[in-house]
């Protein structure tokens, strides 16, 4: 074991001398210190709290992945390259031990690093809250709210599937489907329509939702209940409606009534008491609209409860942790690069490989999008051309490759004050920290081994 | 030796560079000449601006679109704390792309400010569309007419309108925050120059010259600067003597527009309480509007429009200016009238067109005719009850209250409605116009 923390102190070392390296601490500091001074929120505290959690640990982590790569690529090709190498691979040391003590030295430097950013951006935050709550007391409710995480809780959901599913079985028991219908078409416009049903409330109606029991725990802060819909009347300006809180038993033991802006987030905050100790929280809406408006709520689960579930430290520190992993791993990544290829080569490998996994959500999408290559074509049919099932394959390949590493935002998670929960960390210390690193480290012994290092320069 | 060779390098470096200066300056000052370059490099540019635009070169489109996209996607999920500062550095990274600071202004100011329901909320949006434009468009493009107007239509269209929900309090935290520079609404040109800390805001803060404003005094009438339409007026006037023909144009509608506004609820009141604000017709400025409408119609390329526009505030004033009892000012924008509506008979009664136009309206008033219908009403009321006249005093209350409840009636029902377009209550216009009579107005 000694060899491997041998060698990590020796990679650390060649780091710190590192001249980009030192550059990209440089940056760092910058980052940390510049970001939080310069940045403009929307005037609110909320805002500025968000923009510079979000921004400072955003640029410092992109700071420290570049770091990682180009320190792990540097750690191996270039003392390849310069013959240092051969100093140690003419030792009995295995190569999965070389590759080992370059990934854990890179990755507690960059613990290192990583925990002042984390130290420095969570003392500046309380700061501002302080401040803030100094200069106005005001405030101190909504330091208060920022402080706090919160769990996002959707309402229970029927079955579509099943019961489009049984909808159509009753149609084509009455009546065949209408020619040039197949059953998978009016079964998917079955499903929509109850979709859509399951969401809208027209004039003087109401809709109701059901969510999980209140714990006693929950009780003692407020819950913010978000929703978001469309009105049948374009260009509408607010549109009011009555939310009625309560328990199966009894539906309404809160009453508020509120004019709410279509399209945009709306929020209402309550509190709960002992009525709703281990009850469902029952959720009515009542629509008021003097207009006579309908309105759909988003497709994207409609409304959502925010339910309070611990301080800012600890999902913090989750957040971080969850970041970190990604740092090893991206550590991992480029000394694996730097086995592999040589230094130039190994820098851009690394880089491309980032993008791709950073961009892992959007290649997702679009592999689950059918393309449609630029043509003539009358129909998505005729528009799959062997090109454009080509790119459609590559986009579904790279999607499942990226598909363990790809991860919501921690950094919204974080500044939206959403709850980070143990289960992402362990996932993403787990999988992104380790087992994809210990594959990697798998990979680039078996290349080392295989590799020539003491060539003479042509 | 070496380092001999060595200075003489740094030399011959150093004056390449001066070289390359001198022959930047006069390449720039050719492209101008033949107009081939869009925009002047930026003079005294902070250095994050000078580095957005020289050493990103050809990056900082990419950078931009980057930023742009994600300034969408926050905007569509409901995410507003980034998008100042997103547009900040948008707009910085194409800082002579007027387009860009037009689009990102109106953005904030009426795209995103729509989507909070609470007024304060709402005005913290406008003016951060009014601040990126007038802070910083402005700065680096400080002669664009495109972003002049922009500026004068926020205050024209978004504050001066009643389209936005909340454009009542808009009207009042903007009063609220011009007080102090325009006690009772009024220039302070003594004071400002005695004043260091006021004359700086003035200039600084809101970039407004003093000389443009006695000038717009002299030329547009005395306006209550606390009031949109006077800014509108404002930047309209700048826009217009930076701008071609077709700037001009604009420029010239939005002054008679907010001028034609300024008269309809160009006097600010105060309501009893103290706190509320309360825009009634400044009568006043009825020989300046004409003016400005006279103006505009000898231009030969506005007539289609401006006609129209002027008729239309003629048969209102015509009205108006009976219902407060001043029948000079009545019969001179009658005779106006005549003269540029051909369909109004020569012979026609201002008796009978005042009948005509009063009964035709009564139902389909908006809130700024309302407001003086019902204010002028009470007005008549107290008038008539200070001469003794108690009988003639009562029917005009009546009337007003005939008109507020009319009014009111279909607006009861929807808060909304009645927020936006609503009246206040007949006891504070009772108070307006009880104040009108005391001042001898």
């Amino acid at each position: 074991m000694h060899v491997i923390f041998a060698i990590a102190l020796l990679a650390i070392r060649n780091a710190v001398r590192s001249k980009i390296v030192l550059i990209l601490l440089v940056a760092l500091i910058a980052a940390i210190t510049l970001i939080p001074l310069t940045v403009r929120g929307d005037g609110t505290l909320s805002g500025l709290f968000q923009i510079v959690l979000s921004y400072t640990l955003g640029f410092s982590a992109f700071i420290l992945t570049l770091n990682a790569l180009w320190a792990g690529n540097a750690s191996v090709a270039s003392e390849i390259s310069d013959k240092t190498m051969q100093l140690v691979v003419t030792k009995p040391v295995s190569r999965w031990q070389v590759w080992m003590g370059k990934w854990l030295g890179l990755t507690v430097m960059n613990a290192a690093l990583w925990a002042v950013c984390g130290a420095v951006t969570f003392g500046m935050l309380h700061a501002h809250l302080h401040l803030s709550r100094l200069t106005d007391p005001a405030h101190a409710q909504e330091a208060q709210r920022l402080l706090t995480a919160r769990e996002t809780r959707l309402a229970a959901s029927p079955d579509f599937a099943t019961l489009a599913q049984q909808r159509l079985e009753q149609e084509v028991s009455r009546a065949p489907l209408p020619e040039g219908v197949t059953p998978g078409q009016r079964l998917m416009e079955i499903e929509q329509r109850m979709r859509i049903d399951a969401l809208t409330v027209n004039p003087g109606g109401s809709r109701r939702w059901e969510f999980p029991k209140v714990t006693a725990a929950e009780l003692a802060e407020p819950f913010t209940l978000r929703y978001r819909f469309a009105s049948s009347i374009l260009g509408q300006g607010l549109v009011r409606g009555r939310w009625l809180i309560g328990t199966p038993g009894r539906t309404d033991l809160l009453d508020v009534t509120r004019d709410s802006v279509p399209r945009a987030l709306n929020e209402i905050v309550f509190r709960l008491d002992q009525r709703w100790e281990n009850q469902p929280l029952v959720i009515t809406y009542v629509d008021m609209d003097s207009e006579g408006a309908s309105i759909l709520f988003d497709v994207d689960g409609g409304i959502a409860l925010l339910v309070p579930r611990g301080g800012f430290t600890a999902n913090f520190i989750r957040g971080w942790l969850i970041m970190f992993g990604r740092l090893a791993f991206f550590t991992a990544l480029g000394v694996t690069a730097g086995c592999l290829f040589s230094l130039p080569v190994a820098t851009v490998v690394s880089l491309f490989l980032m993008t791709m996994v950073q961009m892992g959500g959007y290649i997702q999408d679009v592999a689950q999008t059918p393309i449609l290559l630029p043509g003539h074509a009358a129909s998505p049919e005729e528009a799959m051309s062997l090109a454009a099932i080509l790119v459609t394959l590559i986009f579904k390949g790279m999607a499942f490759l990226v598909s363990p590493l790809v991860q919501e935002s921690i950094l919204t998670h974080l500044a939206g004050g959403k709850l980070v929960d143990n289960l992402a960390v362990v996932r993403g210390l787990l999988i992104q920290g380790l087992i994809f690193s210990l594959l990697m480290s798998g990979m680039a012994a078996y290349a080392m081994n295989r590799r020539q290092l003491a060539l003479p320069a042509s | 030796m070496k380092r001999i060779t060595h200075m003489l390098l740094i030399v011959a470096i150093l004056g390449g560079l001066f070289a390359v200066g001198e022959l930047n300056r006069r390449l720039v000052e050719d492209r101008r000449q033949h107009g081939i370059t869009q925009a002047d490099p930026l003079i005294n540019a902070p250095p994050l601006v000078v580095f957005t635009t020289v050493a990103l070169g050809g990056f900082r489109g990419m950078i931009a679109d980057i930023l742009w996209m994600r300034a969408s996607r926050l905007q569509h999920e409901g995410k507003y704390f980034e998008l100042v500062q997103l547009a900040d550095w948008i707009t910085k990274l194409e800082p002579r792309f007027t387009e860009v600071w037009a689009y990102h202004a109106w953005n904030l100011t009426y795209n995103i400010s729509v989507l909070f329901s609470d007024p304060s909320d709402r005005w913290r949006w406008v003016r951060h569309g009014i601040t990126l434009l007038r802070d910083e468009g402005l700065r680096y493009n400080p002669d664009e007419p495109r972003l002049l107007f922009e500026l004068g239509w926020f205050f024209q269209h978004k504050i001066g309108a009643n389209f936005d929900d909340a454009h009542l309090y808009y009207k009042q935290a903007w009063a609220r925050e011009m007080q102090p520079l325009f006690p009772g609404g009024r220039p302070d040109f003594e004071g400002w120059s005695l004043d260091a800390e006021r004359m700086a805001a003035l200039r600084s803060t809101y970039h407004l010259n003093p000389e443009r404003i006695r000038a717009i005094e002299i030329r547009h009438g005395p306006l209550d600067w606390r009031l949109p339409q006077a800014h509108a007026i404002y930047w309209a006037t700048r826009s217009r003597d930076v701008g071609g023909d077709a700037d001009v144009l604009a420029a010239d509608r939005m002054i008679y527009q907010s001028m034609a506004d300024a008269f309809r609820r160009g006097r600010l009141f105060s309501g009893a309480d103290g706190h509320q604000f309360i825009p009634s017709p400044h009568l006043e400025l009825l020989s300046y509007v004409m003016a400005a409408y006279d103006a505009a119609l000898a231009d030969a390329r506005m007539e289609g429009t401006v006609l129209a526009a002027y008729q239309f505030f003629l048969r209102e004033t015509v009205l108006l200016m009976y219902l407060y009892q001043r029948m000079p000012d009545a019969r001179r924008a009658f005779a106006r009238l005549k003269e540029i509506d051909p369909e109004l008979g020569a012979q026609t009664d201002i008796m009978d067109f005042i009948f005509q136009t009063y009964t035709a309206r009564g139902l389909d008033m908006n809130q700024d005719e309302a407001f003086a219908a019902v204010e002028s009403a009470l007005y008549q009321s107290l008038f008539w009850r200070q001469l003794g006249d108690a009988e003639r005093a009562v029917g005009f209350e009546q009337l007003a209250r005939l008109v507020w409840n009319r009014y009111m009636a279909p607006r009861l029902d929807r808060p909304d409605f009645r927020e936006r377009t609503g009246l206040p209550p007949l006891e504070t216009i009772r108070d307006r116009a009880r104040q009108r009579l005391l001042q001898g107005e």
